[in-house]
C-alpha cells in the first residue's frame, strides 16, 4: 500500500470527515491528514502553500458534491495551478454518485487517480494504483 | 374531402424552395403568391406561410399589413433559424422549421377527423409548446433523478461507512451479527435506487454507440460487486470470460445489463457447491450473442414466463426491488436486441442477449 505524508480531505459532511480518517488511519495511508469542508478554503490553502514554498500535500481526497463550490469547479481551479505544483499531487475521487457520467467526468482530469463510490474502505483503498 | 388551403407568400413563386414546400406539404393546396396577390385573395381566418430568407425586417412589415387588414388569419413562419423577437413581431401561430413542416399535416388531419373546417392554428401551437414543455420535464426529471439519489444515497453510504468501523472495531459475535444484518437492510436499500436510476437513464438516455470491450466492462462490474457482496466471493475466480470480445454497442446500457445478471447469479448461486459463472461472447452475421451461464439455483418453469414483468419476484426470499430483470429487458429492447433465458432447478440458468452490432468490428 502506498503512504504518503500528507494527505488532504475535502468534505463537507463530517461524518464522513471522521469514517474516511479513521478509514486513512487504519489502513496507513498517510502521517497527516488535514480535512477542510468545502473546496474554496482548500483551495485558498494550495495556493498560499505554493505562493509561500511550503510543503504541498501528495494526496487530495475530494468529494464531488458540495455546497458553494463543488469537486469538479475545483478541479477547474487546481488545474490553473503551475504544473510544477499540479504534477506533485494526486486526486482521488470519493462521492456517494452513482452517475456514470460523474465518474467518466472525473477520470477525464489528469490529476485524478481514480474514482471511488462512496462508503470509502481498506479494500476499496488497496484496489487503487496510486502510482497512476 | 376538399384539400384546405394554405397560401404561401412567395416573392419568387417558382424558386427551390417554394417547390420545396409545396412538396412537403402533398395533402394541401398550396397556392404561391407574390405578397400583392396574398393581400388579395386572403380570406377570414385562412393561414399563410412566410418562408423566411434573411430579411426579417421585411416579414415583419408584411405580416403586421396582413394581420392589420385580416386579424382572423394564422401566420406561419418557416425557416431554420428565426429569432424568438422576429416570431413575436409577426405574431405569428407558430414557427415552424422546413423539416416540422409535417407537423403542420398532423394538426390538419387530426382536425378534419374531427370534422372542423376552419384549421385552427391554436391547437397546433399547444402542440408545440406541449412538446417543448415535456422536453423540459423530461430533462428536469433526469437531474431529479439523479440529485436525488445522490441525496438519499448519501446518508445511507454514511451509515455504512460507520458499520464497516464498527464491525473492525468489535469482537462480540452478537454485535457483528447486528451489523450484518443493518448492513444487508442498506445494501437493499442502495439497491433500490441503483435500480430505479438505471431504469430512469435508460428511458431517457440516448443509445450512444461506441467499441465495447466485453471483458473490460466484466472488470468494471466485478470490482463494483465485490463491495457489495459481504460474504466476500473472489469474483475472478468465479467470473469466466471465454473468450475475448470487442462488439459495438452502447457501453452504459451493456454495463446495466450485465451487471444485473451477474448480481442475480450471485444472489441465487447453489449453497452446496462453489459459483461459477460463465461468460461468452461470440456473433452472428448481424448480432452479438452474449451468454451469462451459472451453476445457481435455478429458476421454476412456472416463474420463467414472468420474470421479466415489473416488480416481479418469484419468492419472498427474493432480496431485490423486483425491477432487475425488468431493467434488462428494457435496457436490450433499447438496443434493439432481445434476452432469453434457459433454466433447470437446482442446476443453473442461462441468460442469451442477442444485440444487433452494425459495424464488423471483431476482427480482433
Amino acid at each position: 500500500m502506498a503512504h504518503f505524508k500528507h494527505i488532504v480531505l475535502v468534505e463537507d459532511n463530517p461524518i464522513d470527515v471522521f469514517i474516511n480518517t479513521k478509514v486513512i488511519e487504519q489502513a496507513d495511508l498517510g502521517d497527516v491528514i488535514q480535512s477542510f469542508p468545502s473546496a474554496r478554503p482548500a483551495l485558498d490553502y494550495l495556493k498560499d502553500s505554493e505562493q509561500n514554498n511550503l510543503a504541498l500535500p501528495e494526496l487530495i481526497i475530494l468529494d464531488i458534491r458540495m455546497p458553494d463550490m463543488d469537486g469538479f469547479e475545483f478541479l477547474d481551479e487546481f488545474g490553473l495551478f503551475p504544473e510544477s505544483t499540479t504534477e506533485k499531487i494526486k486526486i482521488l475521487m470519493l462521492s456517494s454518485s452513482i452517475d456514470p457520467e460523474d465518474e467518466a467526468k472525473a477520470k477525464a482530469y489528469t490529476s485524478v487517480i481514480d474514482f471511488i463510490c462512496k462508503p470509502l474502505t481498506r479494500d476499496k483503498l488497496l484496489s487503487v494504483n496510486f502510482n497512476r | 374531402m376538399k384539400k384546405p388551403i394554405v397560401h404561401l407568400f412567395a416573392r419568387e413563386p417558382d424558386s427551390e424552395e417554394i417547390n420545396a414546400i409545396c412538396g412537403a406539404l402533398p395533402d394541401f393546396k398550396v397556392q404561391a403568391y407574390s405578397y400583392q396577390q396574398v393581400k388579395q385573395s386572403l380570406h377570414q381566418g385562412e393561414s399563410i406561410l412566410l418562408p423566411i430568407q434573411n430579411n426579417f425586417e421585411e416579414i415583419i412589415r408584411i405580416s403586421t399589413e396582413l394581420r392589420t387588414r385580416n386579424p382572423d388569419s394564422q401566420l406561419i413562419l418557416i425557416g431554420e433559424f428565426i429569432p424568438p423577437l422576429v416570431s413575436f413581431h409577426c405574431k405569428a401561430a407558430m414557427v415552424l422549421r422546413f423539416e416540422e413542416l409535417y407537423l403542420l399535416k398532423e394538426v390538419y388531419q387530426e382536425l378534419m377527423h374531427a370534422n372542423v373546417n376552419t384549421a385552427n392554428f391554436t391547437a397546433m401551437h399547444e402542440l408545440q409548446s406541449k412538446n417543448k414543455e415535456l422536453e423540459k420535464i423530461n430533462f428536469e426529471l433526469d437531474r431529479f433523478v439523479y440529485s436525488a439519489s445522490h441525496d438519499l444515497r448519501s446518508p445511507l453510504t454514511s451509515v455504512l461507512g460507520l458499520l464497516y468501523l464498527l464491525r473492525n472495531e468489535t469482537n462480540t459475535t452478537e454485535t457483528i451479527r447486528y451489523v450484518d444484518l443493518m448492513e444487508e437492510s442498506i445494501l437493499k436499500l442502495d439497491n433500490i435506487i441503483r435500480d430505479i436510476v438505471a431504469y430512469s437513464r435508460n428511458n431517457r438516455t440516448q443509445v450512444n454507440i461506441e467499441k465495447v470491450e466485453i471483458k473490460e466492462v466484466i472488470k468494471d462490474i466485478s470490482a463494483g460487486l465485490r463491495y457489495l457482496e459481504s460474504d466476500e466471493i473472489i469474483l475472478k475466480e468465479i467470473i469466466n470470460i471465454e473468450e475475448p470480445a470487442l462488439i459495438q454497442s452502447d457501453r452504459t446500457r451493456i454495463q446495466i445489463i450485465l451487471n444485473n445478471l451477474i448480481s442475480n447469479s450471485i444472489k441465487y448461486r447453489h449453497p452446496d457447491r462453489k459459483p461459477k459463472i460463465s461468460i461468452s461472447c461470440r456473433r452472428t452475421e448481424n448480432n452479438a450473442i452474449i451468454s451469462v451461464k451459472d451453476n445457481g439455483l435455478g429458476i421454476k418453469e412456472e416463474h420463467l414466463g414472468k420474470i421479466f414483468d415489473m416488480f416481479y419476484r418469484t419468492s419472498d426470499k427474493s432480496s431485490g426491488s423486483g425491477l432487475g430483470l425488468y431493467i434488462v429487458k428494457e435496457t436490450i429492447k433499447k438496443l434493439g436486441g432481445t434476452v432469453d433465458v434457459w433454466s433447470e432447478i437446482n442446476s443453473g440458468t442461462t441468460f442469451t442477449l442477442t444485440i444487433p452490432i452494425t459495424e464488423d468490428v471483431l476482427n480482433y
